[in-house]
């Protein structure tokens, strides 16, 4: 039964060919991810490959990847049903969803990895495919954002790959991650990993891409991209970290333990900061992307600091994961649709849903994860700092309160239209996961409930009302304080549109009109160096018999 | 032995003296013959080798008639490349 | 033993009858080259299985006998040999810009082929020789087919190809006056490590170096490729300067005492490191399409070169394998590059580096099987080039002391990086692309992809290759 394992990559693989042939079947492509769904259910035994490479894995190890690659896949799924009917007259359908397919194969991939080197393929082809995704849109800010996205993405693969060489090596040649997660790991290699996948997980301060590339993808393709894609940064960290007990393999990453923490706390607030300023919806929604990475680096720390146990971080990595994604998934599809078409009531109770989620609202996926993270956060060597994830919970709601402000303003004028079918599916259950999901799923009920005590209550709560008074306020005095300009700062686009026209630049196009001005390079004396040395050579069989000459006189000496 | 001695001490001298030629001289042709006398030093100083021995080394007779052959038609072709090769920069 | 003598006697065989009949015909060209590839296929199962085999000429014992050695490397060599060859025989046959279609390029061909395995079959110093001028002078020929423009340079390879064969001559000359043997494994026996040796040794060494253009004396080679037509230039650069490369090989790890074997390698490795930096530079700098390629197969022979000298140096045995998977990486990487490059620009109707703008659009196949072979080249990942590299590698690890050499490689690899990412470059350059003159062979560009993807492919019988090429005692 092992090899099922196989039916999760290959089914989307092998739908690019026929995708390719009958372009006329790309309504039910979506279905792609529906093998994951029984899979992640029946959860069959690991699938060894020895013919691929040596060690290379594909299955379900422990409850965390079940979790994930459920809900990844019913992310795809979802946000997949809505752009069928996002992409029906779209002239470039297909080039979408080759590279729709290509990229949930490698995100689905990489979950099932048991070894590196899987999880790096994986990793990497959703990487790579994810640029035709950003760039669909073919319009001069998306092919500005592709091209940030590119440039880091292969810098983040370098790196990646540079950690994964370092940690085979420390491993002695193992691929397997469950041995690594027993290995020591030197700094390089930290370093390598945490910049390589930290890229991809965009948190400040290697968020620079994110609130460029995820706002110009397709909407459902931002859906997936804030949702699903970003978490693989996360999932990495956590795969390729070592979190075995022992002063020689912990010693190292729990003194970077601290320094993760402070990244993630900074990344948590400085996205929140620097959302509230935009004007555009969507940068806002992935600024929150930026926040919310924070909070997942967070568990990363709390990982590596050993202070709690690994088996309900993972369960709460996997709580967290799950609720972010869904609610960011939502919130993206909702701001697409909300450019097109006008929202009605009922919409817009929908829409709520996932935004109150993310703030943390009672009895919703999100109350479980924030109330979780932090109590751990409490237990753990870094209970001093467990105030600022109340803090950061109201900053939540004011980001969110924002971004849907800027999504109801964006919409266009006249009586609310009719939303296609597929697209009312697949938004519509993703937001009604919000509050749900916990009634469904027994772990998360369980959870949720722990919740409800009158203490647990107040400290979900307490935030929430202070937000609430703030947003009060901004709406009745309305202040005018024009900070745009700040946020329209963005280092990272600058710095590569710079590279790009550096490298178009560099051979200067010269005008026929101009007189040619005797221009002395400051290599012209190497120049001409080379042209004496080339003149030197061109009687072949002279200089060849001196060269012989003097050998013979070498040997002879 | 000083007369095998000096026919090996001459056979070197032609050769160094065709190598010489080779990296003197610029004109094909005369480097062609540079390159034959060079041949017939070599030749020379297996020939002399052969006959340190009472009755020569019929080996190193064999190699040098084969050496000749080889020579002879390299040069005839060097020979037909070079005047093809002057002929061209007549026209 | 049959099969290999089938496939050294059916090319020659067939230069003959393309005499002898007057006939210029490729088909019978390709089908005998078919016929050595399975002789030689057969001959290397047959070693594989049997193990080592020799063949006395005219039933002479040892001392006096030309023996014909057949080991598993020359077995490999043949097929190598063979399957170039068939590969530039059809492309000669079928390309539309094939300029050796009904030319004299058939029967030298043949005759080419035919002495390179009469040399890998070879096992003594003047056996060598004879099979060296035979491969030096059908190589020269080869050269001239392109008429007027190609003399100058032929006739400076055939000097300089005859001034190396006396050099190595005269150091046979003195081998053999002080041990009165030619045959390699009897004189690896032998010899001891004083002067007389030293200089025979050095002197065949330098010959050798000429004839097969390693650094120093690479001079003639890049005029010559680059001038001969294309189906030549593919064969010189991928076949030919192996041959002196191998005797070298021969000559060194089994003829030399260890003691100047050990005093000669690092000699050989600094030659290597300085063929791959010099060589480099010049195809970075080159105008001209076919030099580039064409120098960077006198910056890639460095590689071997600098193999034989560390495996010379450090006496490891393991380094054989390294040096030949780079002669087999090498030849097939340069065959494509070299097909691709011929009809690039015979498309183009330009020589020029910097006619290739925007060829990407143009001509993708052809340009894809440059770039592929230029991977192989530069040693990416999982070519066989990376897999030589690797091996070559794998010792400069072990030691600390070995890291100049690393650098030296690492300078190399930046090269060839370089002069390869240097084309590429301009091929993707899509804004304004030069329109092709002539109409372009799609035939002929997939041909020209075809080594390019064996010798990716190489990194999937890795494994065994490498085990087969160390396990093979020699």
């Amino acid at each position: 039964m092992a090899w099922l394992w196989l039916l999760i990559p290959l089914t989307p693989l092998l739908l690019v060919p026929i995708l390719m042939r009958w372009p006329k079947l790309r309504s039910v492509v979506w279905l792609a991810p529906l093998p994951a769904l029984p899979l992640a259910f029946m959860r069959p035994d690991t699938l060894v490959l020895p013919g691929l490479w040596p060690g290379a894995q594909l299955g379900i190890a422990d409850g965390l990847s079940a979790i994930l690659l459920l809900f990844t896949a019913a992310l795809w799924l979802a946000a997949g049903l809505c752009a069928v009917s996002g992409h029906a007259k779209d002239p470039h359908a297909r080039r979408f969803w080759v590279f729709w397919l290509l990229s949930m194969t490698g995100n689905l991939l990489l979950i099932l990895a048991q070894d590196g080197a899987s999880f790096y393929v994986g990793f990497t082809l959703m990487s790579l495919s994810a640029f035709g995704l950003v760039i669909h849109n073919g319009t001069t800010e998306s092919r500005r954002a592709g091209r940030l996205y590119l440039q880091l993405a292969i810098v983040g693969e370098l790196l990646l790959f540079m950690g994964l060489m370092l940690r085979v090596h420390e491993a002695d040649g193992s691929m397997l991650l469950t041995a690594w997660q027993e290995t020591p790991a030197g700094l390089p290699t930290l370093i390598c990993l945490l910049i390589g996948f930290g890229l991809k997980a965009g948190f400040w301060p290697l968020h620079v891409w994110l609130p460029a590339a995820h706002p110009a993808a397709p909407a459902a393709a931002s859906a997936v991209l804030s949702g699903a894609m970003i978490k693989a940064g996360i999932i990495g960290l956590w795969r390729f970290m070592p979190r075995g007990s022992g002063e020689e393999v912990m010693s190292l990453p729990a003194s970077v333990a601290p320094w993760l923490l402070a990244i993630g706390l900074i990344s948590a607030f400085y996205g929140v900061a620097v959302g509230l300023l935009q004007t555009r919806d969507k940068t806002a929604l992935a600024y929150s992307s930026v926040s919310q990475m924070g909070y997942l680096l967070v568990l990363v720390a709390l990982l590596l600091s050993q202070s709690v146990s690994v088996e309900a971080l993972g369960l709460l990595l996997g709580f967290y994961v799950v609720h972010h994604g869904l609610a960011k998934g939502a919130l993206f599809l909702g701001a697409g649709m909300a450019h097109e078409y006008r929202l009605s009531r009922v919409h817009w109770v929908l829409m709520a849903l996932p935004a109150v989620a993310l703030a943390g609202f009672p009895l919703t996926t999100g109350a479980v994860a924030k109330s979780l993270l932090k109590d751990q956060v409490g237990n753990s060597a870094f209970a001093a700092w467990e105030i600022l994830f109340y803090v950061g919970s109201m900053a939540t709601l004011l980001l969110v309160s924002r971004a849907l402000w800027l999504i109801w303003r964006s919409q266009p004028g006249g009586p609310p239209a009719t939303m296609p079918l597929p697209w009312k599916l697949g938004w519509g259950s993703l937001c009604l996961a919000a509050p749900v999901l916990p009634w469904l799923w027994p772990d998360l009920r369980v959870a949720l409930l722990d919740t409800l005590s009158l203490y647990g209550l107040w400290g979900l709560m307490w935030p929430l009302l202070l937000g609430a008074v703030v947003i009060a306020l901004v709406v009745r005095f309305n202040p005018q304080w024009h900070l745009e300009r700040l946020a329209r700062y963005q280092p990272g686009l600058v710095l590569s549109l710079r590279l790009r026209r550096w490298l178009q630049t560099r051979p200067v196009a010269r005008d026929p009109m101009l007189p040619e001005r005797p221009v002395r390079m400051p290599w012209a004396g190497w120049r001409n160096l080379e042209r004496r040395w080339n003149r030197l050579g061109r009687d072949v069989v002279q200089v060849s018999a001196w060269v012989m000459a003097l050998g013979l006189l070498w040997v002879l000496l | 032995m000083t007369q095998v001695l000096f026919y090996l001490i001459l056979g070197v001298c032609l050769w160094a003296l065709g190598l010489y030629g080779l990296l003197r001289l610029k004109e094909s042709i005369r480097r062609i013959i540079s390159v034959n006398i060079m041949g017939s030093g070599v030749f020379m100083v297996m020939v002399a080798l052969a006959a340190r021995s009472e009755d020569p080394d019929p080996v190193m007779h064999a190699l040098v008639v084969t050496g000749l052959v080889v020579a002879i038609s390299a040069t005839a072709f060097a020979l037909r490349l070079s005047v093809a090769d002057v002929q061209e920069d007549d026209q | 033993m049959t099969a290999a003598l089938i496939a050294l006697l059916l090319p020659l065989f067939t230069a003959l009858c393309l005499l002898l009949l007057r006939s210029r015909s490729g088909v019978l060209v390709i089908v005998t080259s078919l016929l050595t590839l399975l002789a030689a296929a057969w001959s290397l199962y047959d070693v594989t299985v049997n193990g080592p085999q020799w063949l006395e000429l005219g039933d002479w014992p040892p001392p006096l006998a030309i023996r014909f050695q057949l080991q598993p490397i020359t077995a490999l060599l043949l097929v190598f040999s063979a399957m170039i060859h068939l590969l530039v025989a059809v492309y000669a046959a079928g390309s539309q810009h094939s300029k050796t279609r009904y030319t004299d390029f058939w029967p030298l061909s043949c005759l080419l082929q035919g002495s390179l395995n009469a040399l890998w079959l070879s096992g003594d110093l003047f056996n060598w020789y004879v099979t060296l001028e035979l491969l030096g002078l059908a190589a020269v020929a080869l050269v001239a087919l392109s008429g007027r423009k190609a003399y100058g340079p032929a006739l400076n390879y055939l000097l300089l190809s005859l001034g190396a064969s006396l050099v190595y001559l005269l150091g046979v000359a003195l081998a053999y006056g002080r041990y009165g043997v030619l045959d390699i494994s009897l004189l690896g026996a032998m010899t001891e490590a004083d002067t007389t040796t030293r200089i025979a040794w050095w002197l065949m060494t330098l010959g050798l170096m000429l004839k097969a253009a390693l650094w120093p004396f690479h001079l003639w080679l890049p005029r010559a490729h680059a001038s001969a037509p294309t189906a030549v230039s593919a064969l010189l650069s991928a076949l030919v300067v192996k041959g002196p490369l191998f005797i070298l090989w021969r000559l060194w790890s089994e003829g030399a005492p260890t003691e100047l074997a050990v005093e000669a390698g690092p000699v050989l490795a600094v030659a290597g490191i300085a063929a791959l930096i010099l060589g480099g530079w010049s195809a970075l700098r080159t105008p001209w399409l076919k030099s580039l390629v064409a120098y960077s197969t006198v910056a890639q022979l460095g590689y071997a070169l600098m193999a034989l000298g560390l495996l010379m140096y450090w006496q490891l045995p393991a380094l054989d394998a390294a040096l030949w998977l780079f002669v087999l990486a090498h030849g097939l990487a340069k065959a494509s590059m070299f097909l691709a490059a011929g009809e690039l620009q015979a498309s183009l109707g330009s020589k020029r580096v910097s006619a290739l703008r925007g060829t990407t659009e143009t001509m993708p196949v052809a340009m894809f099987a440059f770039a592929v072979a230029g991977g192989s080249l530069i040693g990416l990942p999982p070519s066989g080039g990376f897999l030589a590299k690797w091996l070559l590698l794998e010792p400069m690890f072990e030691t600390v002391n070995h890291w100049p050499w690393v650098v030296g490689i690492l300078l190399g690899t930046l090269i060839s990086a370089g002069y390869v990412f240097r084309v590429v470059a301009l091929a993707f350059d899509r804004a304004d692309p030069v329109p092709p003159d002539f109409s372009p062979d799609r035939f002929a560009h997939w041909l020209a992809l075809l080594p390019a993807l064996v010798v990716w492919g190489l990194a999937l019988i890795s494994e065994p290759l490498i085990h087969w090429l160390t396990g093979v005692p020699l």
